[in-house]
């Protein structure tokens, strides 16, 4: 297959309705072709908007309400024993493939901005606190649940390099708790973990390059 | 100290984390967010108000069974949601045998007026653009598109539905896409 008879499937592809034989013709043409991928990412984004431009229609009474029942429904994991919706996940880890970019230490002490959101249950909050590159670019943002269970989700919108960087909490008794990976791509990137610190005690959430050298800092406290 | 902010702060990617956490409030906020957008595409595509909640119920469970394989990469948080929307309710119509399709589900585009503040800020520019450039297509590419975009019709099944030869449908779906996308651009470089 040539990038002219590709052309001629790509906005089938993006608009997901291309049939299999073809599909998988194609997509072998796009393994080896930048140039298609390209127009593809074009068309893909077209094909999103015209699903984002369409009708908003506001749901049945009690619509959230039924989700949210549905969700704490007991229901069996691939590879763990069955539990409650929200006991069976809290182990769950959340990543985002993205890009990044590079940086060197952080440590700005302006620019921190938080969002509480009222309404959360039992007097847990959430917050979110921006990731401050070391040039002082706000390249992210680390938000914070303390409820149960408690989670942190880094997310990266900023020039660092491609790469994976470590995801680490500072705690106040001067312990330093690894979260796991964030795999940064042309700029994206976000890694989510359930972890068993209290929130209350983590005064910064930092991502660690391949040396251990700090990029961004969100600070908590 | 972290000083208070908005709540729209939290963005949609730890909204949908903590939703994939089993994190009820996340999981509310994250619904509240979404709900009119992915509830009314349901209902655009199965004309079935019915129909479009268990649709639209699925589509969140879809969420949290399958939210760490979101890729932002592919796409936003908004378009991966109604991605699975759509396809959800492609399926239920199938399941069904129906053909409900109609194209001029352009003319539920409007924006309502009743939309919550959560929806409104998805109701953006971009997408006001999105529906001008739908307009202003010849009503022949636009139907075409409509019914690939929405319903999920392969060109052959819409030379079947317009009753028109395979090659017209698919160049009627493709010149539609890439004028949308061309007007896009235009829009995006007068702004």
């Amino acid at each position: 297959m040539d990038c002219s008879q590709a052309g001629a499937m790509l906005d089938e592809l993006a608009l997901d309705v291309l049939p299999g034989d073809r599909r998988t013709a194609l997509l072998g043409h796009l393994e080896g072709c930048p140039g298609c991928r390209h127009l593809l990412d074009e068309l893909s984004e077209t094909a999103d908007a015209l699903l984002l431009a369409g009708p908003v229609v506001t749901p049945p009474a009690g619509f959230e309400d039924r989700v949210l029942a549905r969700i704490d429904t007991p229901r069996p994991r691939v590879g763990a024993q069955a539990g409650t919706g929200t006991r069976a996940r809290a182990h769950t880890r959340f990543r985002l493939l993205a890009a990044a970019a590079a940086a060197a230490v952080l440590l700005g002490t302006g620019g921190l901005a938080g969002a509480h959101l009222g309404g959360s249950s039992g007097g847990h909050e959430f917050q979110t606190v921006q990731l401050i590159s070391a040039t002082g670019a706000d390249i992210g943002d680390v938000s914070t649940y303390d409820g149960t269970p408690t989670w942190f989700f880094m997310r990266l919108e900023g020039p660092l390099p491609n790469g994976t960087y470590r995801c680490v909490l500072d705690v106040d008794d001067g312990r330093t708790v690894p979260i796991g990976s964030l795999w940064a791509a042309n700029g994206h990137g976000g890694w989510g973990e359930h972890v068993r610190v209290d929130p209350r005690h983590v005064t910064a959430a930092r991502l660690l390059d391949a040396s251990g050298a700090t990029v961004a800092t969100a600070r908590l406290r | 100290m972290a000083s208070a902010a908005p709540p729209d702060r939290l963005s949609y990617e730890a909204l949908l984390a903590g939703l994939t956490f089993g994190d009820a409030e996340a999981g509310r906020v994250f619904i509240r967010r979404f709900q009119s957008r992915v509830f009314g595409l349901a209902q655009a595509v199965l004309r079935d108000p019915v129909l479009a909640e268990d649709v639209a119920q699925e589509a969140f469970l879809r969420a949290w069974k399958h939210g760490q394989s979101y890729d932002p990469r592919r796409g936003t948080v908004a378009a991966w949601l109604l991605r699975i929307t759509r396809n959800l309710a492609i399926d239920a119509l199938r399941l069904r045998r129906a053909e409900v399709m109609d194209p001029d589900v352009l003319a539920a585009l409007a924006p309502p007026s009743d939309i919550s503040v959560e929806d409104a800020a998805l109701t953006s520019e971009a997408a006001g653009a999105v529906r001008r450039a739908l307009r202003s297509l010849p009503e022949e590419q636009s139907r075409a598109l409509m019914l690939a975009a929405f319903y999920g019709r392969t060109a052959e099944e819409i030379s079947r539905f317009e009753a028109i030869p395979l090659g017209t449908a698919k160049t009627r779906v493709r010149l539609g896409l890439s004028r949308i996308r061309a007007l896009m651009t235009t829009t995006a470089e007068e702004a």
